[in-house]
C-alpha cells in the first residue's frame, strides 16, 4: 500500500472503442514523487506511452535555482 | 497533472479474469467453465483451455470458446471454428477485454487505498475511475 505524502486524486479512464485501452492522470503530486506514488499503475498491464508534464519538473528547477543561488 | 499514462490491459490474472467471464456473463446470458478443460472446435477438433464458453451457451456461436493460457503467462482468445468467427464472438472478446482492465483497475485502487466513483456512459458501462487519496 502507499504512504502517500500529499493528497492526490487519479483518473482512469476506458475507452469503449478500444477495449482492454486505458489513460490515467494523476493530480496533485508535483515532481518526481507522482512517480513513486503511481508506481501501481504500471501493474496494470503494458505502458505504451508514458509522458511527464509540467508538474514533474516543477520541484526539480526550484531545486536547481536554490542550488545555483547558494554556490554564488 | 504530473503524469500520463497509456495502458494496454494483459489478461494475465485467472481470478480477475473468472470474475470478469462471470460478470460478462451474467449481462449477456451465457456461464463460464473454469478449469482446464477441452474445448471443442471445427470439425470436432479439440484444445485445452482454462475458460470455456460452450457453443450451446450463446446463440450464433458455432463452435466452443475459450481464453487458454500462454507461455508469457498470459490468456489469449482460443475459438476454432475455420474463420468463421461472428459478431457474438467478437463482442464477448470485446467485453471481456473491456471488463477485465476496470475490474483489475479497481481491485489494484482499493489495495492501494484509494476511494473510488465510477463513472458511467448512457450504455451503462464505467468509462472512467476517480480515485483519490487524502
Amino acid at each position: 500500500m502507499n504512504t502517500p505524502t500529499m493528497s492526490h486524486t487519479i483518473k482512469i479512464k476506458f475507452d469503449p472503442a478500444r477495449p482492454g485501452h486505458m489513460t490515467t492522470l494523476v493530480e496533485g503530486v508535483t515532481g518526481p514523487a507522482c512517480r513513486d506514488l503511481t508506481k501501481w499503475l504500471r501493474n496494470l498491464g503494458e505502458v505504451v506511452t508514458d509522458l511527464k508534464t509540467g508538474d514533474h519538473y516543477a520541484t526539480v528547477e526550484e531545486e536547481v535555482q536554490a542550488s545555483t543561488t547558494v554556490q554564488a | 497533472m504530473s503524469n500520463y499514462l497509456e495502458i494496454v490491459t494483459k489478461l494475465d490474472d485467472p481470478a480477475i479474469l473468472a470474475q470478469t467471464l462471470r460478470e460478462v456473463g451474467e449481462r449477456l446470458g451465457f456461464t463460464c467453465e473454469v478449469g482446464t478443460g477441452q474445448l471443442h472446435g471445427f470439425a470436432s477438433a479439440t484444445r485445452p483451455a482454462d475458460f470455456i464458453i460452450r457453443k450451446s451457451q450463446v446463440k450464433g456461436m458455432f463452435a466452443d470458446m475459450g481464453w487458454a493460457r500462454a507461455a508469457d503467462g498470459t490468456y489469449t482468445v482460443v475459438y476454432d471454428d475455420y474463420g468463421r468467427a461472428g459478431g457474438r464472438v467478437r463482442q464477448i472478446m470485446s467485453e471481456v477485454a473491456y471488463h477485465y482492465s476496470v475490474v483489475e483497475a479497481e481491485r489494484l485502487a482499493t489495495r492501494e487505498g484509494y476511494t473510488i466513483q465510477r463513472e458511467y456512459n448512457q450504455a451503462g458501462q464505467v468509462i472512467a475511475l476517480g480515485l483519490a487519496m487524502e
